[in-house]
């Protein structure tokens, strides 16, 4: 299967995963190794003071050295806001620059406040940050993200966390059809045929954290969504056959059918 | 020297009242209690007192946060980890501290 390449780095996968809602860092390691992700959000916040000296931290469990950290800007309502923390995230990252925006409306839907993510987006460009960006299905939106200069957009499928699915194919579809850069559905699958569904629709790729982390078997769903991810972009690149509507076409020869037993003369 | 490497940054505020220090003082003894006087940062919302003037990295080694993977913002402009030595503090800054944690 070809590579994704995100500002020009190849990934084999196509899945990207969060680590939020885990256990312990046990199992967010276990599922992140099942997932076969490459590229691994994390969230920035404030530390412990006075109780942080030999905390365990997200870092040692998932080490930059072999993922690549996307840090997120969750949490944040404001352009300014989502802007200082991925100048901090930059900091703490070694100047790693490859980041995940996402600028919220309100708590309730944590529907994307798009006039403050272009804001944000804008503002990140210029300071040299390569902007992935969860926005809306919008394709105008999408496309202006584009043009800002970010080098992915990544709609949601339907609200974070909520599990509901895609909801909004044929948005996503215009997106697909006009994104010169990747597409990658962030928010909102919910199980493997989900993710399936957003990489036959054409999706670069999927993100997702709650789909797996709040799975009975968190670890066990991680696997089935790197198969349905996989699936799911074989069967983009294969083609689907064309729907038929109202009309079947036999699988096996029409000829050479046996013919109906005689029935014996009583 | 660390007055100057901190003004090209931040400007100076105001004290924690709102008002700025009279700009003559009355006598000896009041200098004395100026250069004695504790100040106070907030640290990622928590206001706490210093006896004397610090500088973010002595700031985080009283934090036992040195060597930690942390970013540092002060009054909303991140600090670069190479001025740790030479930025130092003033009255009233308002100090972030951030780490990586698990999200999505």
């Amino acid at each position: 299967m070809n590579a994704l390449y995100i500002a020009e780095k190849a990934y084999s996968s196509r899945l990207l995963v969060g680590t939020g809602k885990y256990k312990d860092f046990a199992e967010t390691k276990a599922a992140i190794e099942a997932s076969g992700a490459q590229i691994v959000t994390v969230a920035i916040r404030r530390t412990n003071i006075g109780q942080s000296a030999n905390e365990p931290n997200i870092l040692d469990a998932i080490p930059p050295s072999r993922f690549t950290i996307l840090p997120n800007t969750a949490g944040c309502y404001s352009a300014d806001d989502a802007v200082r923390t991925l100048r901090l995230a930059r900091e703490l990252l070694d100047g790693h620059d490859l980041v995940k925006l996402e600028v919220l409306g309100d708590p309730q839907t944590l529907y994307p406040n798009m006039p403050e993510t272009l804001i944000a987006a804008k503002q990140l460009v210029k300071e040299g940050f390569k902007v992935m960006v969860y926005c809306s299905d919008d394709p105008i939106l999408a496309k202006q993200l584009e043009e800002i200069g970010c080098v992915a957009v990544m709609p949601l499928a339907s609200l974070i966390g909520s599990g509901m699915g895609i909801l909004n194919p044929w948005n996503l579809q215009i997106i697909i059809a006009n994104a010169k850069v990747p597409v990658l559905v962030d928010a909102g699958v919910g199980t493997a045929s989900d993710a399936a569904i957003a990489m036959e629709l054409g999706c670069d790729g999927v993100l997702m954290n709650t789909a797996i982390a709040a799975a009975k078997d968190p670890v066990l769903m991680a696997s089935a969504m790197k198969k349905a991810v996989e699936a799911g972009r074989e069967a983009f690149l294969a083609g689907r056959m064309p729907k038929k509507l109202y009309s079947a076409s036999p699988s096996s020869p029409v000829d050479g059918v046996i013919s109906a037993a005689k029935k014996s003369a009583v | 020297m660390l007055c100057l490497a901190r003004t090209q940054r931040v400007p100076r505020r105001l004290n924690s009242t709102g008002i700025r220090r009279p700009a003559r003082l009355d006598s000896i003894f009041g200098l004395l209690l100026l250069l004695a006087s504790q100040f106070t940062l907030q640290i990622n919302g928590v206001n706490q007192v210093f006896e004397s003037g610090l500088t973010v990295s002595q700031l985080l080694e009283h934090l036992s946060l040195s060597g930690k993977k942390i970013a540092v913002e002060c009054n909303g402009l991140l600090i670069s980890r190479s001025d740790y030595t030479t930025f130092a503090l003033a009255d009233g800054d308002r100090l972030e501290i951030v780490v990586a944690v698990g999200g999505g």
